[in-house]
C-alpha cells in the first residue's frame, strides 16, 4: 500500500495550523511546503473503511504525530476534485499513501499520506498560488481537537 | 503588546511593538484592533512552532495597512519562513493574497472572476508593494479590497 495513489473518489484531511486559520477560514498557506519537506502531509479518511466519518476523524486525531491545537482545523479535500481543479495549472499533483510504521511512543498510522508534486520553493509566488487553489477545494472544515 | 479577548473583539495597545511605533512615527493612519490582535496571535503561534519572525515583514504589513485606510480588513497568516501574509477574497472566487517579505517587496497571488461566468483568471508573481497596488488597479480588484 505504501507509495500507491489514493483513489480519486476518496477524501483526505490536512491539518491547518492556527497560523493559517483566520476567522475559521483556512488560508492558502496551509497548503504550502516547508523548506525541508518533499510532500504535504495528509490523512486518508477511507483508510478506516466502514466507520462513520466522525470515527474516522477521531482515529486520525488519535494517531497523528502532530501536536494539533484547538484553533487549528482539519481541512477535508476530495482527491479527484482537487486534482481536477489544479490540472491546468499543475499536472504533477499526486496524493500518495505513505503509512507510518509504529515508532514508540507512536502507534502505526496507516492513514498517513502525502501530496507530492507541489512547487518546492517555500514562500514563492507559485507555491502561494497552488496553496490558494487547494484552499478553494476545501469541502469541509473539522475541529483539529475533538470537543 | 496587546491584551485582547480570544474573539479579537477587544484589544488594548499597552505598549506598541517597534514595528507599530515605526508606522505611527511616519504619521500612518490608525491600524484596526482586529489586525493588531491577529498579529499578536500569529506572533504566539510562530513562537510555539519555532518560526523565525520577520520583523521587516511585520513593519511592511503595518505600513501597507496604514497607507491604505480604505481597504477592508483582510485575513492574516504566518508563513513558515516567518513572513506575514494577507488575504482578501469574495464569494465569487476573486482573491488577492500578499506575502510581505520586507524591504517593500512582496509575493502576490491574484484570482479574478471573469465577467459573464467565463472562469477565473489566475496570476502570481513578485513585485514591490507599490507594484502590487498597481496590479490591484489593473485587475480591477479595488471592489474586492474596499471597505
Amino acid at each position: 500500500m505504501n507509495g500507491n495513489d489514493i483513489p480519486d473518489s476518496d477524501n483526505v484531511v490536512r491539518y491547518a495550523a492556527p497560523s493559517h486559520v483566520d476567522g475559521g477560514e483556512i488560508l492558502g498557506g496551509a497548503f504550502c511546503l516547508r523548506a525541508d519537506e518533499a510532500g504535504l502531509s495528509i490523512n486518508w479518511l477511507e483508510c478506516f473503511a466502514g466507520m462513520p466519518q466522525a470515527a474516522q476523524l477521531d482515529e486520525i486525531r488519535r494517531l497523528s504525530r502532530l501536536r494539533m491545537r484547538r484553533s487549528g482545523r482539519l481541512a477535508e479535500l476530495n482527491v479527484g476534485a482537487a486534482k481536477g481543479h489544479l490540472r491546468d495549472t499543475l499536472d504533477t499533483l499526486r496524493f500518495v499513501k505513505t503509512p507510518l510504521a509504529a515508532e514508540p511512543p507512536y502507534d502505526a498510522d496507516p492513514s498517513h499520506g502525502d501530496i507530492f508534486g507541489l512547487p518546492a520553493i517555500a514562500g514563492a509566488a507559485q507555491a502561494m498560488l497552488i496553496g490558494a487553489m487547494l484552499a478553494e477545494c476545501v469541502q469541509a472544515r473539522h475541529p483539529a481537537v475533538a470537543s | 503588546m496587546l491584551d485582547y479577548d480570544r474573539n479579537g473583539a477587544v484589544a488594548v495597545v499597552a505598549a506598541p511593538g517597534p514595528a507599530l511605533a515605526a508606522v505611527e512615527g511616519r504619521g500612518g493612519a490608525a491600524i484596526g484592533l482586529g489586525y493588531l490582535g491577529r498579529i499578536e496571535e500569529l506572533r504566539e503561534e510562530g513562537r510555539l512552532d519555532a518560526v523565525s519572525w520577520n520583523g521587516d515583514s511585520e513593519a511592511d504589513l503595518l505600513a501597507f495597512i496604514s497607507a491604505n485606510p480604505g481597504w477592508r480588513q483582510g485575513r492574516l497568516g504566518l508563513m513558515d519562513n516567518g513572513n506575514l501574509y494577507a488575504v482578501w477574497k469574495d464569494a465569487a472566487g476573486s482573491l488577492l493574497s500578499i506575502q510581505f517579505r520586507g524591504r517593500q517587496l512582496a509575493e502576490f497571488v491574484i484570482f479574478q472572476r471573469r465577467p459573464g461566468g467565463a472562469g477565473v483568471s489566475r496570476s502570481a508573481g513578485s513585485d514591490t508593494l507599490e507594484g502590487v497596488k498597481r496590479q490591484v488597479g489593473c485587475f480591477d480588484l479595488l471592489g474586492l479590497v474596499s471597505s
